[in-house]
């Protein structure tokens, strides 16, 4: 039986890693892991505005960056285009997690650090950025999850790494990799990563960078609820780990 | 019981981390937001002369009226006060005193794990180390008294805040209390 180029399953997401308060300079902080990319989220506040006005929702600020040597070729400091629009993304999806009405007239400064990249930055980013929310005790109506689903070749995968999202199978042929051509079947890669309100099994988010039919679509968004339930566990299971019940004193 | 953000306690959506236990339910972890009538430990950070500006430890500031408490106040102190009103992002106080002593800070949401049930909890640390204690709503903690008794308070605090979770926490204070050597 093929499997894919890091051997996992069609539908197995890489190994997922989550931990909350893991600094004690801000309210709250957290780390996620998708295999070889990994997030670090801060939350600072909610802290006063310095204009007040009538502010009746309170204020996000997201930011959003690649550290240096997240990725293989060193990656130039400046804040990127691609950097600032990530940052309105993620805003967009806490903006509909949070419930703002209940801080008004407050900001909350989020910093969201990606350390090691290998795709799927934007949804661990998402992940990490939730759980230190939830950390610092911000109310908010679920813990949502991200995670990408796509089309490789013609076979639909979940939590997609670097090799798949690159994927061509015209390039492949005369490589080492030649043999992955039949698990994946001829074409290119279609990335599509979403962000899911497991107790509403809503969808806040979604984008789409290739193509697809649709019904293809509606299997990968199929198999993306189904499994943002398994993320959701990992979360539970981070969140339980600060706080044990039966420690011995 | 330790419920996420999302989970269902009756027919209440969670909207924080919350520990449920006898049926009743308080998040673990969250900032502090003014309520009329709540008694707080606020901060000097500035004055004018009529009114002065009040860090109350919580997601906004507070003002102060110089009419409101008898005592003259320096940037830097301590005043115990009962908000009076709340109006938007605008909070007024009214002072009651002027604390001199130790102040010490923990989550608002773990004091009252620190009062216990009807004050047990406090009313056991009060009697073995004779110190005078008062724990504010936000997360403020005045204590006055011998040195070396208000740092073996702190360091108790310390233990009920991060433990605040675990079964069995009254009778582990109890122990060390009475263990003397802390």
């Amino acid at each position: 039986m093929m499997k894919r180029f890091d051997g996992r399953d069609w539908n197995e997401i890489r190994k997922m890693e989550a931990k909350i308060g893991i600094s004690e300079n801000c309210e709250g902080s957290a780390y996620f892991r998708f295999g070889n990319t990994i997030a670090y989220a801060f939350v600072y506040g909610p802290k006063q505005l310095k204009i007040l006005d009538n502010v009746e929702e309170g204020v996000l600020r997201v930011r959003y960056s690649m550290l240096p040597f997240s990725t293989p070729e060193r990656k130039k400091s400046p804040v990127s285009r691609r950097e600032v629009e990530l940052s309105t993304i993620i805003k967009r999806v806490i903006k509909n997690v949070l419930v703002l009405k209940e801080i008004p007239g407050t900001v909350t400064d989020i910093d969201i650090k990606i350390i090691s990249a290998d795709a799927g930055t934007r949804t661990a980013a998402i992940n990490a950025a939730i759980l230190a929310l939830a950390d610092a005790g911000i109310p908010m109506k679920d813990l949502a999850v991200a995670v990408a689903v796509g089309k490789v070749g013609q076979r639909i995968v979940i939590d997609l790494n670097k090799m798949e999202e690159d994927y061509n199978s015209e390039k492949l042929v005369g490589t080492e990799y030649e043999k992955y051509i039949e698990y994946y079947g001829q074409g290119t890669a279609t990335d599509i990563p979403v962000a899911i309100l497991p107790s509403e099994k809503k969808i806040i988010m979604l984008q789409l960078d290739g193509s697809i039919t649709e019904e293809e679509l509606k299997r990968a968004l199929d198999l993306a609820m189904e499994k943002s339930f398994e993320i959701k566990e990992v979360f539970r299971k981070a969140i339980l780990e600060k706080y044990p019940e039966d420690k011995k004193l | 019981m330790i419920l996420i953000p999302g989970d269902k306690f009756g027919e209440e959506k969670l909207k924080y981390i919350t520990l449920v236990r006898e049926g009743k339910h308080s998040a673990l972890k969250s900032f502090y937001k003014a309520k009329v009538g709540d008694k707080i430990i606020a901060k000097v950070i500035d004055k004018n002369p009529n009114v002065y500006l009040m860090d109350i430890n919580g997601v906004t500031l507070a003002s102060l009226s110089v009419n409101n408490i008898k005592e003259k106040l320096k940037i830097g102190d301590y005043v115990l006060c009962s908000v009076v009103s709340v109006i938007g992002t605008n909070v007024s106080l009214s002072g009651i005193k002027k604390l001199d002593g130790y102040i010490y800070t923990i989550n608002p949401y773990k004091i009252p794990r620190l009062i216990g049930k009807n004050g047990s909890m406090l009313k056991l640390i009060k009697e073995k180390l004779n110190i005078e204690i008062i724990p504010a709503k936000n997360g403020r903690i005045f204590l006055k008294g011998d040195l070396k008794n208000v740092m073996k308070a702190i360091k108790i605090i310390d233990i009920i805040e991060e433990n605040s979770q675990v079964k069995g926490l009254t009778e582990y204070i109890m122990k060390i209390l009475n263990d003397e050597e802390i």
